[in-house]
């Protein structure tokens, strides 16, 4: 594996503190040991202190196994193969017992439905305070306090008055709000969104990326935002990771890999996005629908590449650098980049 | 209806709803009791009698004395009346009136169910919770198989082993007897050791395996795993998000289990000599004792709707969203 | 305008039990050979419209009119009748086929309900179906757990062209698709709605998705219709603040330009 440095931002140099998040060669696999199939192969990212990285994939990319995995919360059958994780230069165990007490301290997550992410027969008050108290050693009344707090940070209104509301009497944008609360409550050093507007309505979704961006800035969060969307991440993010079928497809800059995609996943993805303002007869599909495993060798979107080649589905190409700063796996690379893809 | 609205008309509400639920299932209950012994075969008078009362005026006084000569819808209308006066008629057999048979079966009854339903819940809710956080293993098999083990055995085989090991082979209880709590509550509480263990046995299996499967789903739920990225402890997880959770569907299962221990009951009281509920019903079904047989059967319908009452109780101190949608 | 009007509401308002009217007033009319695009958020009545357009619900004012017919006037039978002409793509493919009933008797059932051919002709004209949507006939034995989520949304789309009716109501049908996928769809729903002069009613909540597939833009939001019109005039020139806030919000999601 020739994956180096999988995203950076331009001014990380490694001469800066160590990034707060570090992951090399990570993959993960599901079913019993010995038998288990890939779901995450060889992901390598780094997000630098208050840095913004978007995993963008669809189902079957490998994205949310890739965050789950980082914050050990990988659901029963699943499990990392190999890889290293390190959180601000110190390596982690993500499966181990310690890490009860990185999460919510350190990493804080915030999940795609704000209804089922919370507990229904508790009241928001309750969670959050849990949530406070899990981490430091505040009284019940000062934790009280702190929620208060917490939900006028994400601008929830007359916030002393809602801590005794169970979840069903909130909109989902509420539940939400109270989502990033918690995640909000001791200030970690990395928070890791996993679409956390994907279950929401779209003007309240705009109002939940914002809210995120500002109290990230706000704190000095990193923010790790897992998403389907594209669209999503310009504006929020730096960096992006595009994956699929549990590899990396292509890393950079949100605003270059926008702009000059140089991956054929990529490039085709964005084609195949309806335009909001203007009016096309037919859009651009891409043959055939995404897998649920890892392909054991070659490319994975080879099967449904308009490019693809024999070495394609034999050998899986390497992530290398395709015009500076951009990383792409795609052997088409090789005969000089800005010439794959068909004109739409 | 939306948003908050009075809360108490809209609990007063559903309470009287409840209270004339239950006089209807009372009223339904009943009905369909009446019947059905007056359409099993087999004569009272005949019965009672003995297979040498062939002398046709004597059946027929003694038919007259019970009101047994009347018309069906006469006999109905009147024990109907006196029903609702909290008269349960006299027994046919003995002249005692069924309130006082009833009442003096009914202490025993209840506290058998009771101690029963506590040593389900007290085995059923560790076990089952551990068998969830492990599921798959060998410990979380053992359990289940101890679970099939109890659903599957008739209790009269679990009856008659607690009877072999604790009575006959440690001789540390009677084998079977009645002492009544007051009189002597050691005493009381060693004779019904074993009929209350037989039956929580039972119950149990059935709530070990309810328990085991909830905790399993609610684990698998998104609220778990917001929790373990607070960084809330596994053991917090489990019991304060997951089996609260659990209990949910859990006392929907304990309700009916309450059911079925009263009919569980009428098997072991007789096994075990007690004179309860059950005993008072079999005794008198074979007697063709019907004032009896209808107010005892009246009674268990009142207990299990008490139960349902109980169940749905239980919800709205579990379920929040069960107390929103009072009003609807 | 002498084209035909599949579906009209006029002055529809709609209630259940004493809460605030699903819909208040709506008036909307979809012409033949035409695809209406419904746009809202959760809870602002487009649902509730689109059952309105299947004859579905009683109105607490107003009228529905489907081909010209005031579905007040019709009894069971006629209502029946009419609902041939009317068929529906619903959003989640995975929960909107019976998982025990093979992709063709799925398919077939609209037919045999509304007692279309014999068995023969039946089997022919799911095959044919089959092929139209992008589906290998010989699958027809199979069982939709067997298909990916684009495929039973072929599936879906398949079973609702069955009895040949007129107007399409498609419910979110690729909001719960993959992205990569809800293109195929979209084509696909265009392609058929051009070939066979269809008339579609397509709720969303996707501005972009919208642009795409429909001649006519209707905005809903709290039970109201809030702006109603040709596409480009409807999304290109904006009337009621609620549009501005929806493009608003679109151009987040839509094609990184």
């Amino acid at each position: 594996m020739t994956t180096e440095l999988a995203t950076h931002r331009p001014e990380g140099d490694r001469a800066g503190p160590a990034p707060v998040l570090e992951v090399r060669d990570l993959s993960v696999g599901v079913g019993r040991p010995g038998r288990e199939r890939s779901v995450v192969s060889g992901v390598s990212l780094t997000i630098p202190q208050g840095g913004r990285l978007a995993l963008v994939g669809e189902s079957g990319s490998g994205k949310s196994m890739t965050a789950l995995a980082v914050a050990g919360l990988l659901p029963g059958s699943f499990r990392i193969l190999s890889g290293k994780v390190s959180l601000s230069g110190r390596a982690i165990d993500p499966g181990g017992r310690e890490m009860s007490t990185v999460r919510g301290r350190e990493i804080a997550m915030i999940f795609q439905d704000p209804m089922s992410a919370l507990n229904p027969v508790m009241t928001i008050g309750w969670q959050l305070v849990e949530a406070i108290r899990a981490h430091g050693a505040l009284d019940h009344g000062a934790a009280r306090r702190r929620a208060v707090e917490l939900l006028e940070e994400v601008r929830i209104a007359d916030a002393a008055n809602r801590l005794d509301a169970y979840p069903h009497e909130f909109s989902g944008g509420m539940r939400q709000r109270v989502m990033i609360a918690m995640a909000l409550a001791h200030r970690p050093r990395l928070i890791i969104a996993d679409e956390p507007t994907t279950a929401l309505d779209v003007t309240t979704q705009l109002q939940i990326l914002r809210l995120l961006d500002d109290l990230c800035r706000q704190e000095g969060s990193a923010l790790m935002l897992i998403t389907h969307d594209l669209g999503v991440v310009q504006g929020t993010c730096d960096d992006v990771l595009v994956l699929y079928g549990g590899r990396m497809m292509e890393a950079g800059p949100v605003a270059e890999v926008l702009a000059r995609p140089r991956h054929p996943y990529t490039r085709s993805l964005l084609a195949t996005i309806p335009p909001l303002d203007a009016d096309v007869e037919w859009l651009t599909p891409i043959p055939g629908e995404p897998s649920a495993f890892t392909s054991v060798s070659g490319c994975p979107f080879a099967t449904r590449c308009s490019l693809a080649e024999d070495r394609c589905h034999n050998q899986t190409p390497p992530m290398r650098i395709a015009g500076a700063p951009v990383q792409a796996a795609c052997h088409m690379l090789e005969s000089g980049a800005g010439q794959i893809g068909g004109q739409e | 209806m939306t948003g908050k609205g009075p809360v108490l008309p809209a609990f007063a509400r559903s309470a009287g709803r409840r209270l004339f639920d239950l006089a209807v299932v009372m009223l339904s209950v009943a009905t369909v009791v009446f019947v059905l012994l007056r359409v099993v075969p087999g004569d009272p008078v005949l019965i009672l009698g003995g297979l040498d009362v062939l002398d046709r005026e004597v059946i027929a006084r003694a038919r007259e004395s019970m009101g047994l000569d009347r018309p069906v819808a006469e006999q109905y209308a009147v024990w109907l009346g006196n029903m609702l006066r909290g008269d349960l008629g006299l027994s046919l057999r003995s002249g005692i009136p069924v309130t006082e048979l009833v009442g003096r079966a009914l202490p025993p009854t209840l506290q058998l169910g009771a101690m029963a339903l506590l040593i389900g819940v007290a085995i059923s809710v560790p076990l089952g919770v551990a068998a969830a956080r492990r599921a798959g293993s060998p410990a979380d098999m053992g359990i289940t198989t101890f679970a099939i083990l109890g659903i599957s055995t008739p209790p009269f085989v679990i009856a008659l082993g607690l009877i072999y090991l604790f009575a006959v082979h440690l001789r540390l209880l009677p084998v079977a007897g009645y002492v009544a709590f007051a009189d002597d509550p050691l005493g009381n509480l060693r004779t019904m050791a074993m009929p209350a263990l037989t039956l929580g046995l039972v119950t149990a299996g059935v709530l070990v395996r309810i328990m085991r499967r909830s905790v399993i789903d609610e684990l698998g739920e998104d609220y778990v795993r917001s929790a373990r990225a607070k960084g809330v402890s596994e053991t917090r997880v489990v019991y304060r998000h997951a089996a609260r959770n659990a209990a949910i569907p859990y006392v929907t299962i304990l309700g009916i289990e309450a059911g079925v221990l009263l009919s569980g009951a009428i098997i072991t009281e007789t096994i075990f000599a007690i004179p309860g509920l059950g005993r008072l019903m079999i005794d008198n079904i074979n007697q063709r004792d019907y004032p009896v047989v209808q107010g005892a059967v009246l009674v268990v319908a009142l207990i299990y709707v008490l139960i349902n009452a109980g169940v749905d109780g239980l919800y709205r101190i579990l379920d929040p969203r069960v107390r929103a949608g009072e009003g609807q | 305008m002498t084209a035909q009007t599949v579906f009209e509401a006029q002055g529809l308002s709609v209630a259940y039990g004493q809460s605030r009217p699903v819909l208040q007033d709506v008036s909307l009319s979809l012409a033949a050979g035409r695809t209406l695009g419904l746009v809202g958020e959760s809870g602002s009545g487009k649902t509730t419209l689109s059952r309105a357009a299947l004859g579905l619900l009683k109105p607490s004012a107003g009228c529905v009119r489907l081909f010209g017919t005031d579905l007040a006037t019709l009894d069971r039978r006629g209502l029946v009748a009419l609902r041939r002409r009317v068929q529906i793509v619903f959003q989640d493919p995975y929960t909107s086929l019976n998982p025990t009933m093979s992709v063709g008797e799925a398919i077939a059932e609209p037919l045999i309900v509304n007692g279309i051919g014999d068995r023969n002709a039946r089997r022919q004209r799911v095959a044919e179906l089959m092929r139209l949507v992008g589906l290998d006939p010989a699958m027809a034995s199979r069982y939709p757990t067997e298909f990916s989520g684009g495929q039973r949304q072929r599936i879906a789309i398949a079973r609702a062209l069955a009895p040949a009716p007129e107007l399409i109501i498609c419910d979110e049908p690729v909001s719960a698709l993959d992205v990569s996928v809800q293109a195929q769809i979209l084509n696909l729903l265009k392609r058929l709605q051009k070939d066979f002069g269809l008339s579609l009613l397509f709720v969303s909540h996707d501005l972009s998705v919208v642009r795409f597939i429909a001649h006519d833009v209707a905005v809903i939001q709290s039970g109201r219709i809030v702006e109603n019109g040709e596409k480009r005039q409807v999304l290109d020139h904006p009337e009621h603040p609620y549009t501005v806030e929806l493009i608003e919000a679109a151009k987040l999601r839509a094609r990184p330009s």
